[in-house]
């Protein structure tokens, strides 16, 4: 990843819970889901054995790194039907579900972006979609949308 | 009878086509939908059929939004409507598009109203008038 050139100092991406807020907005405006803060539900389906998708967005600019969502395929279907407002009983393709998780997080992340840094220019690669056994949570942001768990992390190059 | 108004919607994810064709479509317009996964693509589809306007996202693998626009201008294209469809919706994007005679700006996530919106300033008579 490239280093910036000019003098623009980025802020920390964890002000102002600028993740949670674009994640929020996101799943409510283009998948008409409900975000709330995690309960004890959110936090078992964590902790116990489960598969996952994850769906990742390389971003660069004044801030470089990847930013990761991590949700169930139950929920991933669920989000899917609301997205192209088709029937949830219609299971959805692989490629497709991939496509629209990809997207996901492709909102997410320049909606972030945008929140923290509204200045500035930043250039996102095209999201990666993989099927994973085990949700790492650390350092990691937990909300609980359509009351199921959907995790965030955030890798940012040169914070620790 | 006049040709119904032809738009061309250049994005690499097949499900937000769709979804930005639905949105077209809920608006009741009269409007002739092209899609194209990338810039590439999208000008082999300009050079093929008359386009009255482009919905184009910017970051795309094998040519990005302003590598599309850049080109149509060089093809002399000016005469077709550009809009960008976005998560990207800083500042310093909007200027360097605004540069590539880019005069309408789609935020992602939008509502299906903010397309509604853009086609009626692209084009004033739509729902078959």
């Amino acid at each position: 990843m490239s280093s910036p050139s000019s003098v623009h100092t980025p802020p920390a991406p964890e002000t102002a819970g600028a993740v949670v807020n674009a994640v929020s907005t996101v799943c409510e405006r283009s998948f008409f889901a409900l975000v709330e803060p995690p309960g004890p539900r959110q936090r078992q389906a964590v902790a116990g054995g489960n598969r996952w998708y994850e769906a990742t967005v390389a971003f660069d600019g004044p801030l470089a790194g990847r930013f990761c969502i991590v949700l169930p395929p139950d929920l991933a279907h669920e989000l899917f039907a609301a997205f192209l407002g088709c029937d949830e009983a219609q299971p959805a393709g692989e490629s497709a579900l991939h496509d629209v998780l990809g997207e996901l997080a492709n909102m997410a992340c320049g909606r972030w972006l945008t929140l923290i840094d509204g200045a500035a220019c930043f250039t996102l690669a095209h999201p990666s979609v993989r099927s994973v056994d085990e949700a790492n949570m650390a350092g990691a942001t937990l909300l609980a949308v359509n009351e199921q768990p959907l995790i965030v992390s955030l890798e940012v190059a040169g914070r620790p | 009878m006049s040709p119904r108004f032809a738009i061309l919607i250049v994005d690499d994810s097949t499900m937000m086509r769709a979804v930005i064709k639905r949105a077209v479509q809920m608006t009741g317009a009269d409007v002739e939908i092209a899609e194209a996964a990338n810039g590439r693509e999208a000008l082999d589809v300009l050079e093929a059929r008359p386009v009255d306007a482009v919905f184009t996202d910017i970051n795309m693998p094998v040519m990005s939004g302003p590598e599309l626009l850049r080109e149509m201008t060089h093809r002399g294209w000016s005469h077709i409507r550009r809009v960008v469809v976005s998560t990207d919706g800083s500042g310093a994007r909007r200027e360097e598009v605004r540069a590539l005679e880019v005069s309408l700006y789609i935020n992602k996530p939008f509502a299906p109203e903010a397309v509604r919106d853009v086609l009626a300033q692209l084009c004033p008579h739509p729902a078959g008038a």
